[in-house]
């Protein structure tokens, strides 16, 4: 006798067409399609912000890793969430701030351990995209805040502002800063 | 520098973005052919953002943590699931024994009240009946209808048999 797996009785579901809280509580019933569409809503854009943020793979990773565990506990499931996107960016915002002055503090006592310096036969590409990322982590924090969220993760201002708790133009007059901060940085450094 | 100047780097960014509708556009495009400084600004932005664009990171993000996290994810799910579940039995089981205990404190009270308002009622006859065996008998019949309606002579009896003398 066959038993047939009632599961194949479900009509299809369209993931897709799910807000970000459905899939949250989707996924941590164990729906793995949900969980599936959730991670590629989020995952890449916060991995990008993060490591450009952090400049540590492992640690983007661990940071992405807890800020989804974030998402089952009790705020989010009572509600007390409003906007999911924003929650996890500033979640993770959060996360990098604190890395970074832990890093920061280490450099204060001699440790450079996380400074890495470019060799005279990488490519120019490389040069390029090196010093850019020095020059960012340079930049003041809340420019450097903006400019990551909106070029790394491409979120909106208005998103942006909602994580950052400021206002859109200010978003805009922090990422315009930003930008030509960093030309100036760059000087001759380019390869236009 | 004029009204339009103000917030230009704003104004920059949207248009570079395009945010504008088209009149907006036009009117962006035609401040910043008149306004040095601002078209300056603009410059500037446009060769930063063109910069930006030019050596934008290929970062190598590998997928293969994908079943681990989802993994830890359902099981962390389940763990607070369950947390989630004996919190709220156990706000069950507290409000109940509150509830419990505010209706028995309540009802104890209420009983207390309805002795007192006993006593208060049986004081008050006691006063009324003292006025009653004093007055005259047109104020005695007026006060025993006001106090007791058509069914004073019940009071009256009351009053025989309790050998209390009538005025």
């Amino acid at each position: 006798m066959v038993v047939k797996d009632v599961r194949d009785d479900r009509p299809e579901r369209d993931y897709q067409s799910f807000n970000d809280r459905e899939l949250v509580s989707m996924f941590t019933d164990g729906d793995r399609r949900a969980f599936e569409e959730f991670y590629k809503r989020y995952h890449h854009g916060l991995m990008r912000f993060i490591m450009s943020y952090c400049r540590d793979k492992n640690l983007a990773e661990d940071v992405v890793q807890d800020v989804f565990v974030k998402l089952i506990g009790f705020k989010v499931r009572a509600g007390l969430v409003r906007n999911i996107k924003s929650y996890i960016y500033a979640s993770a915002l959060n996360r990098c701030r604190d890395i970074v002055k832990k890093e920061q503090k280490n450099t204060a006592l001699g440790d450079n351990g996380s400074n890495q310096s470019v060799t005279d036969d990488s490519a120019a590409e490389h040069i390029d995209i090196e010093i850019m990322n020095k020059n960012i982590q340079n930049l003041p924090e809340r420019q450097k805040e903006v400019l990551l969220l909106r070029t790394e993760s491409d979120l909106q201002f208005k998103e942006i502002a909602s994580i950052l708790g400021i206002s859109e133009n200010s978003a805009k007059v922090n990422y315009f800063y930003a930008l030509t901060s960093l030309k100036k940085m760059m000087g001759g450094n380019f390869n236009e | 520098m004029n009204k339009y100047c103000r917030e230009i780097e704003v104004k920059i960014v949207d248009y570079s973005e395009n945010m504008l509708d088209k009149t907006q556009r036009e009117i962006f495009l035609a401040h910043i052919q008149d306004c040095e400084d601002c078209r300056r600004k603009f410059e500037e932005f446009t060769a930063a953002r063109d910069i930006l664009a030019n050596t934008a990171q290929k970062k190598d993000l590998n997928e293969s943590d994908k079943d681990l996290l989802f993994k830890r994810l359902t099981e962390r799910g389940r763990r607070s699931k369950i947390m989630y579940n004996l919190a709220a039995a156990t706000v069950a089981v507290v409000l109940i024994l509150v509830s419990t205990f505010i209706y028995s404190t309540v009802s104890y009270k209420s009983r207390l009240q309805q002795a007192g308002q006993t006593v208060i009622s049986s004081e008050f006859i006691i006063d009324v009946e003292e006025e009653l065996i004093n007055s005259d008998e047109e104020t005695f019949e007026m006060l025993s209808s006001a106090l007791y309606g058509d069914d004073y002579k019940e009071f009256e009896e009351i009053l025989d048999e309790t050998s209390i003398i009538k005025p």
